[in-house]
């Protein structure tokens, strides 16, 4: 800074000179209007009031409808003059079966998960990020399409059983096909879930106990395990519920073995309205559950640290059992999870144009979706109903999920902010056929008579499903910014829209298209509450499993393998946001 | 409106809590801030003092009191409707605008045309020197040139008032103490009322005009640099700059202008003057307070053993003495320090240039000599509490 003696006079002149008096333009002039208090109180009440109506509104009248029709409920489940108590006996099979393949998926999950974890966050090597991303893949895949290609590798014979020789599938629909179907697609949540762990744990703990002696077996047990026993019981808890809600991929796979979800969308398409109720709240009140008791409990619970067993865990930390676990981990992946998921792109590929068994057009892609009842025209619709409810939910979503995660990162507002954050991930952790039902009853002609079945309901279904997968990463980018940059623009003289405007919103921009990327593949890919709701119209996850059920194979899997190009194209889409944001530090 | 005169800065029992009430970062603070002055906000971490910056600027609201810049009570307005200049202590540079547009941003989201914007924005640039790296974005820039686009943007609205959030606290020691002068020339020479918190006392006392220490939400003292240095109001003020030693005792003799103060552990008196009105009275317990550079050492021979009554000291008639060794020597280029083992167990420390002090050293005994002015205090009922620095 140099100043000389002559620009001293200048710059007492200037500081109090005036210069021409500032005539802010009409955006300026709007913002500074609508920056006022009222405004904001305004937009604070109009957020919350959307989420309470999208989210609470159907919950709590599924609930109320429940107790005020318990006389008629009472009836039909437990006292039937014709049935008795069938369909409570039904309902409890039902539960039972799917907490068995909840428990059982996910106790698969993390045995062949963790070595998987280990490798991607412990070991460095070429193709690393190749295998991260492959890890991923079954998650981008909507759920239909993946029961749909889990379908055809484990149950029929175009898959591993053709190339065994044998002319059925290994495992027919029902439980264990199912059980397999859930174990696909519940992997890259625990292995992401663990990666994170895994990642976070300093490594210098895990050095000292090495220094100290302890092999590596026994360092996992005593030093990583316990350590990381909070993240793994909420990945547990959070693969286990998302299994129970599983409905998409699960109707496809299950033939006439029915699920809990499963039988909602079967008591409500016969019409059982109370029981299809009973059942819906009896699903969402476990999940609900199981999310206070991630919250809450995850902290207390202790890992059994037994003591240690010197020759058997020096044992297990030799490098010949390290190299076996890591090319186990490799292979079960690849065999249980990787290559059924992405079954349907060779079999579509195979079965385009000739039947390769018969040498025919007979049940080839070609010739399924040409035939008479026009199914090409009916996939083009369905693809462009898909799209345009995506796209407007997504839509809905950022306008009021923006303002959601401004009030629960800026607003000091204590116990309810934690309330509403909770509420936030309903949608996550409900089953979405439940879900479902419950919007149809809130909106529909039996309740509010706002929506008939059909686009605009299958539209509020998707926001709500789509809400958390927008608010979140916002919240994560808002947490990660300065709020001292805001500050500095006020005192500057911006309005608080203005320094929205300039300042907060560019920083959000990653975050934003991050949220927008997801809650779309979220919504194409949305099956289970969508069936309940959609009436006539069809999107094409829908569409795959009615011609599932039709025996339409070769267009099921047509729909499909484009379902999972459009997911693919998207994931790669999202992983470029996500590096632009990141890379430039 | 472009700019308003505010010159004058009032706050009336102001306070400030957080937390229903359990944290009080502001406690029924009263003081008044003429136009034209450079004040720091002085005190050790926690004592408030961002707080009160804040709520001077507006940032924050007051939980009870008022506050008036210019004769307007700022309860009345936000921060964006009035002008304000602020410097942030992590510079909160916008990252995804250039020098330029950070610099203009005060006079574009205030809708000044195009030329005005331009014109303001390259003075402020030139006032700080950073002609040359207009289009460059922050992460381009080093921490001395953010600290300086900071500093810009702040002035370029022509501003009256500058706050400033420990704005060289990023800075290097040695740039920081060049920067420090820089800084109050160009306050000086814009004619601002300035207004900055440090917790470094050197800065506060080289460049401030007055300086108010605070601590625990409370204002200790406000006074010029040479007021809170040689008449510290409490021990704490007295500790916080330079260095002091205490030495306890208690009073007799007390008279409206002098006292005699004895020593504690059995050590000898002191003729010591008071300020008016002071609230002594015999027989109480106090602590007086000499400045390390204050006192004085005098070298005895190994073979006098005089006590400090009998010895001569015809060219220091005024000045009490208390026998001591020196217990340490340590020599640091220009200063010599020294500490010194009192004959009543007291132990004390003196620091002087080098050039003077040539043939004192470790083991000597000495006499240590005090005037008669020094810093009188009532005994505190936490001597540690006062004590400490925070």
């Amino acid at each position: 800074m140099s100043t000389q003696p002559s620009e001293k006079s200048t710059m007492a002149e200037l500081s109090r000179q005036d210069t021409d008096a500032p005539r802010p333009g009409l955006l300026l002039r709007l913002e500074k209007h609508f920056s006022k208090d009222k405004f904001r109180i305004a937009l604070d009440t109009s957020t919350i009031g959307f989420f309470l109506f999208l989210i609470i509104g159907p919950l709590i009248s599924l609930v109320g409808s429940v107790v005020l029709n318990w006389a008629s409920i009472y009836t039909t489940v437990f006292d039937d003059p014709i049935t008795g108590s069938i369909q409570w006996q039904i309902m409890g099979t039902v539960l039972g079966r799917s907490f068995e393949i909840a428990a059982i998926a996910t106790g698969i999950d993390l045995m062949i998960g963790l070595p998987m974890a280990f490798i991607l966050t412990r070991y460095q090597f070429p193709g690393k990020n190749v295998l991260d991303t492959l890890v991923d893949l079954p998650m981008a895949v909507p759920t239909s399409a993946l029961g749909f290609s889990l379908y055809l590798f484990w149950g029929s014979s175009m898959g591993i059983s053709g190339l065994l020789g044998l002319d059925q599938g290994l495992f027919s629909p029902g439980p264990m096909l199912i059980t397999l179907t859930h174990v696909a697609f519940t992997y890259p949540f625990i292995v992401r879930n663990l990666k994170v762990i895994f990642q976070e744990q300093s490594k210098l703990y895990e050095d000292a106990a090495k220094t100290l002696g302890a092999p590596g077996f026994t360092v996992f047990r005593t030093i990583t395990a316990p350590l990381a026993k909070e993240g793994i019981i909420a990945g547990t808890i959070l693969a286990f519920t998302r299994s129970l809600g599983e409905t998409g991929a699960t109707i496809i796979v299950a033939g006439v073995f029915e699920t809990a979800p499963m039988y909602v969308v079967a008591l409500k398409e016969s019409l059982n309205f109370p029981s299809a109720a009973f059942l819906s709240m009896i699903l969402i009140l476990i999940s609900l559950l199981a999310l206070m008791f991630l919250r809450v409990f995850s902290r207390r619970v202790g890992f059994p640290v037994s003591k240690v067993v010197p020759r058997l865990e020096k044992a297990l930390s030799t490098r010949p059992v390290r190299a076996a676990r890591n090319t186990i981990g490799i292979l079960l992946f690849l065999v249980i999870v990787l290559i059924p998921a992405m079954y349907t792109i060779p079999y579509v590929i195979v079965w385009f144009a000739e039947n390769p068994y018969t040498h025919t057009t007979n049940n080839t892609v070609l010739a399924s979706l040409f035939a008479p009842d026009n199914k090409w025209a009916w996939l083009w619709v369905s693809a462009g109903n898909s799209i345009a409810i995506a796209a407007i939910s997504t839509i809905i979503c950022v306008l009021f999920g923006l303002p959601m995660a401004m009030i629960l990162v800026k607003r000091k507002w204590g116990k309810m902010k934690g309330l509403l954050d909770a509420l936030i991930d309903v949608p996550l952790i409900a089953p979405t056929a439940a879900l479902g039902f419950a919007m149809y009853l809130f909106w529909g002609p039996f309740g509010l008579n706002v929506f008939q079945p059909g686009f605009w309901l299958i539209i509020m279904v998707h926001v709500a499903m789509c809400f958390p997968y927008i608010v979140r990463p916002i919240i994560a980018i808002i947490e990660k910014t300065d709020p001292e940059l805001e500050s500095a623009a006020r005192t500057l003289g911006a309005s608080s829209l203005t320094t929205f405007r300039t300042i907060t919103l560019p920083k959000m921009k990653p975050g934003i298209i991050a949220g927008m990327i997801m809650s779309f593949t979220r919504s194409m890919g949305e099956t289970g509450a969508t069936i309940v709701v959609s009436g006539l119209i069809r999107t094409v996850p829908v569409l795959i499993v009615d011609w599932v059920e039709t025996r339409d194979l070769a267009a099921a899997g047509f729909a499909s393998l484009l379902l999972i190009i459009f997911s693919f194209v998207v994931l790669l889409l999202l992983r470029k946001t996500m590096e632009q944001s990141y890379g430039g530090r | 409106m472009v700019e308003d005169d505010m010159p004058k800065i009032e706050l009336l029992h102001v306070s400030k809590t957080f937390d229903d009430g359990r944290i009080v970062a502001a406690d029924d603070i009263t003081l008044s801030i003429d136009d034209g002055s450079f004040v720091f906000l002085l005190g050790p971490s926690g004592c408030g003092k961002t707080t009160l910056l804040k709520l001077i600027s507006g940032l924050e609201t007051p939980t009870s009191g008022s506050i008036l810049v210019g004769g307007v009570n700022l309860a009345q307005r936000n921060p964006e409707d009035r002008s304000i200049g602020f410097v942030f202590q992590h510079f909160e540079i916008f990252p995804a605008m250039t020098v330029f547009e950070n610099v203009a941003y005060g006079m574009t989201v205030r809708g000044y045309d195009e030329e005005s914007v331009e014109k303001m924005a390259r003075e402020a640039l030139h006032l700080v020197g950073l002609d040359n790296r207009v289009l460059a974005y922050p992460r381009e820039l080093n921490t001395p040139e953010l600290q300086k686009v900071g500093l810009a943007r702040a002035i370029a609205t022509r501003s009256k008032i500058l706050f400033l959030d420990e704005p060289l606290g990023k800075l290097d020691p040695k740039i920081r103490k060049s920067f420090r002068y820089e800084l109050r020339r160009l306050i000086k020479s814009l004619g601002l009322t300035a207004i900055q918190v440090t917790h470094d006392q050197e800065e506060a006392m080289a460049i401030g005009d007055q300086i108010i220490v605070m601590r625990q939400g409370k204002i200790l003292q406000y006074g010029s640099p040479e007021d809170l240095y040689y008449h510290p109001d409490s021990i704490f003020v007295a500790n916080f700059f330079g260095e002091t030693n205490f030495l306890e005792g208690f009073v007799s003799e007390v008279k409206p202008e002098s006292c005699i103060f004895h020593l504690h552990l059995g050590g000898p008196k002191f003729q010591v003057n008071l300020k008016h009105g002071h609230r002594l009275q015999n027989h109480v317990q106090a602590i007086i307070g000499y400045r390390v550079e204050d006192v004085e050492l005098i070298k005895i021979t190994r073979d006098d053993h005089v006590s400090s009554e009998e010895l001569d000291l015809e060219d220091k008639p005024t000045l009490n003495t208390v026998k001591g060794r020196v217990k340490e020597a340590i020599f640091i280029g220009p200063i010599k320090r020294f500490i010194i083992d009192l004959e009543n167990g007291d132990r004390i420390q003196a620091k002087h240039s080098s050039k003077f002090l040539v043939d004192i050293y470790e083991g000597d005994d000495i006499l240590v000599g005090f005037h008669e002015n020094p810093m009188v205090f009532e005994y505190p009922k936490d001597i540690r509490a006062e004590l400490s620095k925070a």
